[in-house]
């Protein structure tokens, strides 16, 4: 994954992702997000990054790996489909070749959730002229992008689950 | 002051025939018929008023469908015959206003003519999409905020 534009840019550009994770209430899980992708916090936001992991310093890499232990309400839906969109439509994946599609795949506790993360991740699309123009169609499980990306909700199952 | 007529270096031999040989002109071979050539406006000079009429209605439905850019060959063609027929209507119409006899079966072939192509072309504004493009407004970007 190699970012076209840092993430705490992209959420700060209202032509872009901002507006969606904007206000004080969401400053802890957009230093989250943005730590998680490798990118520098300000000195207020590593004191909250602090208050929340328990580490000193964010890790400036990309995280292989980010577990959040948290409440009902907490806006883990809307953080996590504000990543999706970034990763799946700000985001160069160089791994792919030409004509392969790849699949950015979220997986809720259960298809209601899986249906609600869909929503706020096209509403996060749909939310930009200059992003809504990756959206390329959308079906009841699957945000189909321009660029070769598929962001694709599923309900948890371990039987079924498959990338 | 004086002037020298300066003659060139190979002036003298030739001078001595009576006079210079004329360059030899090319026979045509058969019959010489001109390349037939199209009427084009581009050779009018546009200063009638039929020619400012149909210049500036040209212009407004390019305008109206989105510019002259977004249009393809065809629609411009087809743009050029509405403006055409509509100059033709506004002269039968004139004539008309002045109690003078004019062609119904004219009058009538331009107005469908008119509606045929207005139907082609479409009635209404075509709103013009100036989104930039993710990769172009990602570059302007770049160029406002660097990139760390």
């Amino acid at each position: 994954v190699r970012p076209r534009i840092p993430l705490r840019q992209a959420l700060a550009d209202r032509q872009l992702l901002g507006g969606i994770l904007s206000g004080d209430s969401w400053k802890p899980w957009r230093a989250l997000l943005i730590a998680s992708m490798g990118e520098a916090l300000l000195d207020d936001e590593r004191k909250l990054f602090t208050a929340l992991t328990g580490r000193e310093v964010e890790p400036l890499v990309p995280v292989e790996e980010f577990a959040a232990v948290k409440g009902r309400r907490a806006g883990g839906s809307r953080s996590a489909s504000t990543l999706a969109a970034y990763i799946g439509g700000l985001c160069e994946h160089p791994a792919l070749v030409r004509g392969e599609r790849g699949v950015l795949l979220m997986i809720a506790a259960d298809q209601r959730q899986a249906d609600v993360i869909l929503d706020y991740c096209e509403a996060a699309f749909r939310g930009s002229p200059v992003l809504a123009q990756l959206i390329e169609s959308r079906t009841a499980r699957e945000l189909r992008l321009t660029n070769g990306i598929d962001i694709e909700v599923r309900a948890a199952d371990f039987r079924r689950l498959r990338v | 002051m004086e002037l020298a007529l300066i003659r060139p270096p190979d002036a003298e031999a030739k001078s001595t025939g009576s006079q210079p040989a004329a360059p030899k002109k090319r026979k045509r071979r058969g019959k010489w018929t001109p390349r037939p050539r199209p009427l084009s406006r581009a050779s009018l000079d546009g200063r009638t008023a039929a020619a400012k009429l149909f210049d500036k209605l040209a212009a407004d439905i390019a305008t109206d469908l989105g510019g002259r850019d977004q249009l393809s060959t065809i629609e411009v063609c087809l743009i050029e015959g509405f403006a055409g027929a509509y100059v033709g209507l506004a002269n039968i119409n004139t004539k008309l206003a002045l109690g003078q006899a004019i062609d119904l079966g004219e009058m009538s072939g331009a107005i469908s003519s008119l509606v045929r192509v207005a139907q082609r072309l479409g009635t209404s504004k075509r709103i013009r999409d100036i989104t930039p493009s993710l990769s172009d407004y990602l570059k302007a970007h770049e160029q406002r905020e660097p990139v760390p």
